[in-house]
């Protein structure tokens, strides 16, 4: 595919990262022009910022690639799948992450083992957590820049330097990541964000209009005619959505993804200005999720129906194949600007995803293993030098990496979601029940990273299960442990309790809704 | 922390509804119509419970307005 020039496509990536690093820049700027010396890993949000850092954080480049390529494969059946996990973040986030939030208000948690540190008071799980959380991060960000290469690579049919992109790409977000700081990476983040819905709301009619004429319908009849009725149901025209993947998918993204992954645990749990704010992330991202994936599931639908019997490597690039086989013959100016576009957009979802990773990668290596293990009482201005020193050092080894990414680097992209996914019944029984151990809180950090590699090494499931069974069995052995074991001392948690029970009282007026004896 | 009433039965309704679309064996592989009619259901059901009981917690939990500290 040639309808870029590396020319047009370097003009393209040098202005989109001189805008971005821009406004990182006055954000960072203005910051330090209010508050002096500030935190690089946090900052409050409002709430249109924090939904928006949010969603772009989540979501990633595979909004263009694996995405689409996925419901082509999958199907109507895989987009129920994806459209029930969904509002389940509003249950998930309301009974976990935003319970850490009201602890937060008066506990200032940074990195996200902070708060099981300050539950179980256990320097050891803040380690291991640590690890679990930093393992989750730092290949994350190589893949973003690999990724948007790859995309730059395509859209020009290979013309431009990899190497080359990757080093403009990686050293722009790194540095604007370190100067900027928190805030200035919501910022960004939120403006990137619109940038990519809208090229993907715009590709996605496009696609529609071109090869379907704009009507659904249409589309539908055409999957219908080509490949019959297995694309409307289980498992599937590729077999992709069996019993087991369309739990064990959306299950580890409905705990993994949206909850647990550090970057979006710290948005969740420590970052919303106020419990109005928390609210409206709670009830917000779900609607903004269904329409980034309504429309990915759209193309998938498009490229189906005008596309049939693509490899099943060949339909992560189905955008490009649209635009270049359809849409180019009819209107040559409108697939340049939808190339373009396919870029733009991933380069906004990846950036965004990627600097978080990177933000909170840096975090934990700073505060959670330097600042702990070394216990040494610093200012605010060397604990903000020694965070952007971090922040350098690990984008420039990200950086590194995705020049000649290693075959590792796949292996341990594909574990992030599932090995943060066992953490989640030790943070659950940490704030509902008193009686979960330190003892056991250890544990199970460490057996449910060794059942998800077994998962993955031994049963070789985990395609279809990623991290459910090892949460699975945290949320047996938790209990099972800390009945065996005998009880922690009651004051080493009296601080995290008293905090969530002094917020409870602070932040809500509860009213109970009256018995039908009291309304008698 | 103990949880009130609505919300364990909020919780319990939401998961029921997500394991509603899960049932193994349910629909049949090849079955198109059932398969369009488990899915809408499931997705209403799941949507529904979520932001009904949402804001019905939400009249319970009311937000205090912030002290002027």
């Amino acid at each position: 595919m040639t309808l870029l020039k590396p020319s047009v496509m370097w003009i393209c990536i040098i202005g989109y990262l001189l805008i971005v690093m821009g406004i990182s820049r006055f954000i960072s700027w203005n910051q330090r022009r209010r508050e002096g010396h500030f935190n690089v890993f946090k900052a409050t949000l409002p709430w249109p910022l924090l939904v928006m850092t949010y969603i772009a954080s989540l979501m990633s480049v595979w909004v263009f690639f694996a995405g689409p390529g996925g419901y082509y494969r999958g199907g109507l059946t895989y987009w129920f799948s994806e459209m029930t996990y969904f509002p389940m973040f509003v249950v998930a986030m309301y009974f976990s992450t935003n319970k850490i939030w009201v602890v937060n208000a008066r506990r200032n948690y940074v990195t996200p083992s902070d708060c099981f540190y300050d539950r179980f008071r256990s320097p050891m799980l803040r380690i291991v957590t640590g690890i679990i959380f930093l393992a989750a991060s730092i290949p994350y960000v190589t893949s973003v820049m690999v990724s948007i290469a790859q995309a730059a690579s395509v859209a020009t049919g290979g013309a431009m330097n990899y190497t080359a992109v990757v080093l403009v790409i990686g050293l722009a977000m790194v540095v604007f990541t370190t100067v900027g700081g928190f805030k200035s990476v919501a910022w960004t983040d939120t403006i990137q964000g619109l940038v990519f819905m809208g090229c993907l709301v715009f590709i996605g009619i496009a696609a529609l209009m071109y090869c379907c004429g704009g009507s659904l319908t249409a589309c539908f009849h055409m999957i219908y005619e080509n490949v019959g009725d297995s694309w409307f149901s289980y498992p599937g025209t590729y077999e992709w959505t069996s019993y087991g993947a369309r739990f064990g998918y959306p299950f580890s993204c409905m705990i993994g993804y949206t909850i647990m992954l550090p970057h979006v645990f710290v948005r969740s749990a420590y970052s919303g200005m106020d419990l109005r704010t928390q609210r409206k992330v709670m009830s917000i991202t779900p609607l903004l999720q269904a329409l980034v994936w309504s429309f990915t599931f759209l193309i998938g639908a498009v490229g189906i129906a005008a596309l049939p019997g693509m490899d099943a490597g060949v339909t992560e690039m189905i955008i490009p194949y649209i635009v270049e086989n359809i849409i180019n013959p009819a209107n040559s100016g409108l697939a340049v600007g939808l190339m373009i576009m396919f870029f733009v957009g991933a380069a906004g979802v990846g950036i965004s995803t990627a600097d978080s990773f990177l933000l909170v990668g840096a975090s934990v290596i700073s505060d959670d293993f330097i600042i702990h293990a070394f216990r040494k009482e610093l200012t605010v201005r060397q604990k903000e030098r020694i965070g952007r020193i971090v922040i350098l050092c690990i984008g420039a080894i990200a950086v590194l990496f995705a020049l000649n990414p290693p075959e590792l680097i796949y292996t341990l992209i594909m574990f992030s979601i599932a090995i943060v996914m066992p953490l989640f019944p030790i943070l659950l029984y940490g704030i509902y029940w008193r009686r979960a151990t330190k003892k056991a809180a250890l544990i199970c950090s460490i057996v449910g990273t060794v059942v998800v590699l077994m998962t993955y090494f031994v049963w070789n499931i985990g395609g279809t299960w990623y991290g459910a069974i090892g949460l699975a069995v945290n949320a047996i052995l938790m209990p099972v442990i800390s009945l065996w074991d005998k009880p922690d001392n009651p004051a080493e948690s009296e601080e995290f309790y008293a905090a969530l029970e002094e917020g409870t009282e602070r932040f809500y007026d509860i009213r109970h809704p009256k018995s039908s004896k009291e309304k008698a | 922390m103990k949880l009130v009433k609505a919300e364990k039965i909020w919780l319990a309704v939401c998961i029921m509804g997500y394991l509603f679309y899960n049932i193994p064996g349910f629909p049949q592989y090849g079955d198109m119509r059932a398969a369009v009619i488990h899915g809408v259901v499931s997705m209403v059901w799941v949507w529904a419970a979520n932001y009904i009981g949402f804001f019905i917690i939400n009249r319970i939990y009311r937000l205090k307005k912030p002290r002027q500290d």
